[in-house]
């Protein structure tokens, strides 16, 4: 949504934007690890917390005009309520140890979701969490101990990211106060295109139809089962055999029989052409079905090849591809 | 900046919370009850009825015709009332009306910080009325209450006791800081006028006929405390003057019109004359409470010089009673000296003196014609009064509360017929028939005696004793008292009410007035003790005034200066947060994470320094599998480890089984150390 800002205004604005996040990045500087502290703590009454002050004020006047003491009492009870909630508000995020994840991954107009886990001594309440812009997420109740929450992001196009510094505030305890502190996790969130269903008519539509094209693979290889072996890490999850793990046999994996010698090749060349982002998006989708098929494939970007393969790392690998295909 | 990108949420109340906020609203405006009109109340409980319904029954919205119809209503019945309530009511009619509608449009966090304001407010306005202990405690807790439903919108939990604790604690913490702001902080005149609180007046009126002080000796409320500087002089010699009656229509007696008008022209005279003050000195501090009237209550004769100190203006009167200038309408101290033992020999004008005989023609014939006898046979004044006297002693008058009722020629009635009577009654026939026999007599309206508490060594003096008696002019030696109730009823001037009196017909319709049960002596000493402690809250709380408070601080800090109230209220502030934060520090150290917690956070920092980074995500048993393809010789040990945490953490163990494999987890996390020792 574009509204008009003076342009004055709008660098100003900018300029001093830039001030205070590179004075921020000097004062908290990124790390995978953080423990919040009067370091990196910020405190300032809210909007509540203003109306409250001059409500104070309004009571000592009318103690003053009454000569009442009792009322003048209440007032300077208030005041040092007023005190005594900001040291509360401060001592509600002071302590906390925050760690995250550097990297995430997602599609877009999908949210994603960054790890941050939560090491507290103490109970603490009322926290938000949110990436500049992103939507937040609330826990409204932190126990002792270790906790992870999910912040989510949400992009509407593919590409590499950095959601920048995480907020964290609190209105804890009598909403006068906003406490607030922007750490740096260096996050980086990988944005893979939106998976976009391809319908049979329009994979005869794509180009030539070849002897090992996509169609006839899809359907072989998933059917033979061959044999079970010790699952190793990065092995896709949906090929471990519960049945086995439940009986307490250990982690293993299906294996199927395959015709190992014919993998088949994603083109970007084959795609329906509807405009480069597209055919990204049709490639994510068939990438995603190859995956969990179980299925040997290599992807065919043009100036850039993956050969063929599989695994998690393979599939992690192919949809990299897609999110920094240039554009 | 950092508001902006707040995402707005939608704005709810547990339902614990509402009605926490309900009940919070009920209690507010109950305190209010007294001042408010029957109208406003059937409005105000309608709107919180209204929200209670919506509570019962969430799905269940009130049309907006209903709350305009109220609003309507409200608006009405203040505009109708208005003319006869003045402006502070109308005023505080119209924050309960809105505070009350307020509860039934509830839709935004706005909304609910605007309620929460508005109930402190009401507590508030609440002390413009009473400053009671009793008062100011309720609205303490009420204070915490009204903080806890804000808090616990903050942290919503399933009852509301948790958030009620933390909102104690913090109002408790906040305590030291606001009493040293109360003692310190300068106290500022006020800046403008402001409407005062006019309530139906309390206590002694302005007028007095037979039969009313009656009505007074039935109430237990505290018309004033005194507290004697010097030594308090005997019970029978306290009569409090409240105001002199010298007009008399033929039924009533009243204060001269003249009299107070006249005091305004000359009186620096008066004060040039009042000063021939003789005799001991005696010193006291009063602490009246409200009686919405002007009338204050000394000994006589009080030394002009002696109310000039006080934070009120008092003015002396010739009739040697004290006025203030405002009604009292809230507690009030002040300090007054006299002089007991100073004649009363104010020179009487000849128009006063007219006033002071007067008598209306044809009333009460058999006492006027008795009054004449009397200045025949008894030429000297006083003893023309003591003949009086001997004729109440003599004949068999009767003291009681409850008198028979009186008409027409009431006094000749009482004296001839009824003979049964309390102090207005007997003073009333003294002062008449002193009149009549030639003499300038008036009556003094005021109270007598007063309860002693030894604890904190100050007299009470409730409406019960409220008393009349009789003055009359001596040429020469100026007015005398003569109270005619000694003659009848000795120990009510020597004592007070006996109780046979006051069972009478006292407090039949209050069960729990602790004066009803005087006769039980633990009842007796309970309310000696509420006594001494509310005496000592008006005292030190009530009482401190600006003048008060520069007395005391350049007691203690010697000369007054800005920069060091400054300084006080800085040093507290800043020792305050010092505690709270050394509080805090400590409190995170005596509670350390679970034990297992800590232990593999540990084993984690170690992995850390050899390069092995715990992904967040990551469960403890797939890191366990990372762990060992990177030291393939830990497999056992960390796998076990794993384990042991993971049981811990996530199974509901017994406290025995816990233990146990506490000390499993205990023995690989060595084992674990050693052997990654020897990573490089």
């Amino acid at each position: 949504m574009a509204t008009f800002v003076p342009p004055i205004k709008s660098s100003l604005s900018r300029f001093i934007k830039r001030r205070f996040n590179r004075w921020l990045k000097r004062r908290i500087p990124p790390a995978s690890h953080h423990k919040l502290s009067n370091r990196n703590i910020f405190i300032m009454p809210s909007l509540l917390g203003f109306a409250y002050l001059t409500f104070v004020v309004l009571l000592f006047l009318l103690a003053t005009n009454y000569q009442n003491n009792i009322i003048m009492l209440l007032s300077y009870l208030m005041a040092s309520l007023f005190i005594t909630t900001m040291m509360h508000s401060f001592f509600n995020l002071s302590g906390i140890e925050l760690s995250a994840d550097k990297n995430s991954a997602g599609y877009a107009k999908k949210n994603i979701f960054f790890a941050i886990k939560i090491l507290s001594v103490n109970k603490r309440s009322d926290l938000h969490f949110c990436f500049d812009d992103q939507q937040a997420f609330h826990l409204s109740q932190c126990d002792q101990g270790e906790q992870t929450v999910y912040v989510s992001c949400h992009y509407e196009n593919r590409g590499i990211y950095y959601p920048g510094r995480l907020k964290v505030w609190s209105e804890y305890s009598l909403g006068l106060f906003i406490t607030w502190t922007r750490i740096d996790f260096g996050n980086q969130c990988s944005v893979y295109p939106q998976a976009l269903p391809l319908r049979d008519s329009q994979r005869n539509f794509s180009g030539t139809i070849k002897e090992n094209s996509f169609v006839e693979k899809y359907k072989s290889g998933v059917d033979d089962f061959f044999e079970l072996k010790t699952h190793i890490l990065g092995e896709p999850l949906s090929r471990i055999a519960w049945k086995q793990f439940a009986r307490g046999q250990g982690r293993l994996t299906k294996h199927y029989h395959e015709q190992q010698g014919t993998s088949c090749w994603l083109k970007i060349t084959d795609m329906p052409n509807n405009g480069l982002e597209k055919q990204l998006q049709y490639l994510c989708f068939l990438i995603n079905e190859y995956n969990h098929a179980g299925q040997i494939f290599g992807l065919d970007l043009g100036q850039e090849k993956i050969m063929p393969a599989q695994g998690e790392h393979h599939f992690k690998q192919c949809l990299m591809a897609l999110a920094i295909f240039p554009k | 900046m950092i508001n902006q990108s707040f995402s707005p949420e939608r704005f709810s109340l547990s339902p614990q919370n509402s009605w926490a906020l309900l009940i919070c609203q009920c209690l507010n405006l109950s305190l209010l009850i007294n001042e408010l009109s029957v109208w406003m109340l059937a409005i105000i409980s309608l709107c919180l009825s209204g929200r209670a319904l919506t509570l019962i029954k969430p799905t269940l919205k009130l049309h907006r015709v209903i709350i305009l119809l109220l609003a309507c209503a409200g608006c009405l019945a203040i505009v109708v009332t208005g003319q006869q309530l003045g402006v502070l009511l109308s005023m505080l009619h119209l924050l309960c009306f809105a505070y009350s509608l307020k509860g039934l449009e509830l839709n935004s966090r706005k909304d609910f910080y605007q309620i929460v304001l508005l109930g402190i407010f009401i507590l508030a306005s609440v002390l413009v009325f009473s400053q009671s202990l009793f008062i100011s405690f309720i609205i303490f807790c009420l204070f915490i209450l009204n903080i806890t439903v804000l808090l616990a919108y903050f942290c919503p939990t399933q009852n509301i006791k948790n958030p009620l604790i933390k909102s104690t604690k913090t109002v408790i913490q906040s305590i030291p800081l606001a009493i040293v702001l109360f003692i310190v902080f300068p106290r500022l005149s006020p800046f403008w006028q402001v409407p005062s609180a006019k309530s139906a007046q309390i206590g002694l009126s302005e007028s007095v006929t037979p039969g009313d002080i009656a009505n007074l000796a039935r109430s237990s409320e505290l018309a004033f405390r005194v507290k004697f500087t010097s030594d308090i002089p005997k019970y029978n010699q306290l009569y409090w003057r409240a105001m002199v009656m010298d007009e008399f229509d033929g039924r009533t007696w009243q204060q001269s019109k003249n009299s107070a008008l006249k005091n305004k022209d000359n009186s620096t005279n008066i004060t040039g004359e009042m000063t021939k003050l003789v005799g001991p000195q005696t010193r006291y501090q009063v602490i009246a409470e409200p009686s919405y009237q002007k009338w204050l209550f000394s000994l006589a004769v009080v030394d002009p010089k002696s109310l000039e100190a006080n934070q009120i203006s008092i003015l002396p009167l010739p009739n040697y009673t004290i006025k203030s200038s405002k009604a009292i309408s809230q507690t009030t101290s002040y300090q007054v000296t006299s002089y007991t033992a100073t004649m009363r020999n104010y020179s009487l004008s000849d128009n006063q003196r007219l006033t002071n005989l007067h008598i209306p023609r044809g009333n009460n014939p058999r006492l006027q014609a008795q009054g004449e006898r009397l200045n025949l046979a008894y030429p000297d004044e006083v003893q023309r009064a003591q003949a009086i006297l001997d004729i109440i002693r003599e004949q068999d008058f009767y003291y009681t509360l409850t008198p028979p009722l009186l008409s027409g020629h009431e006094l000749d009635q009482f004296f001839y017929q009824t003979k049964k009577g309390f102090c207005v009654h007997y003073a009333s026939v003294f002062t008449f028939m002193m009149r009549a026999s030639g003499v300038p007599a008036r009556l003094v309206a005021g109270y007598l005696g007063g309860e002693y508490n030894k604890q904190s060594g100050h007299l009470s003096i409730y409406q019960y004793d409220a008393h009349a008696w009789a003055e009359i002019w001596v040429e020469n030696k100026g007015w005398l008292r003569v109270d005619p109730t000694a003659a009848v009823n000795p120990e009510r001037i020597e004592r007070g009410l006996s109780q046979e009196l006051q069972q009478d017909g006292l407090f039949n319709n209050d069960l729990l007035n602790l004066h009803r049960y005087k006769h039980l002596a633990w009842v007796n000493t309970l309310r000696l003790q509420l006594d001494s402690l509310d005496y000592q809250w008006a005292r030190l709380v009530l009482g401190y005034s600006s003048k008060v408070q520069y007395d005391l601080l350049t007691r203690w800090f010697g000369h007054f200066q800005a920069w060091k109230i400054a300084a006080i209220i800085g040093g507290a502030l800043a020792l305050m947060m010092l505690i709270m934060w050394l509080v805090n520090i400590k409190k995170s150290k005596n509670k350390p994470l679970v034990k297992w917690l800590t232990q593999y956070q540990q084993i984690l920092a170690i992995l850390k320094t050899k390069g092995l980074e715990k992904p967040v995500t990551m469960p403890a048993n797939q890191f366990s599998d990372l762990v060992i393809q990177r030291f393939p010789s830990l497999t056992v040990t960390f796998i076990a480890y794993s384990q042991c945490f993971e049981a811990l953490m996530y199974q509901a163990l017994t406290d025995e089984k816990k233990k146990q494999r506490l000390s499993e987890m205990k023995q690989y996390q060595k084992q674990i150390k050693a052997q990654l020792k020897n990573f490089k």
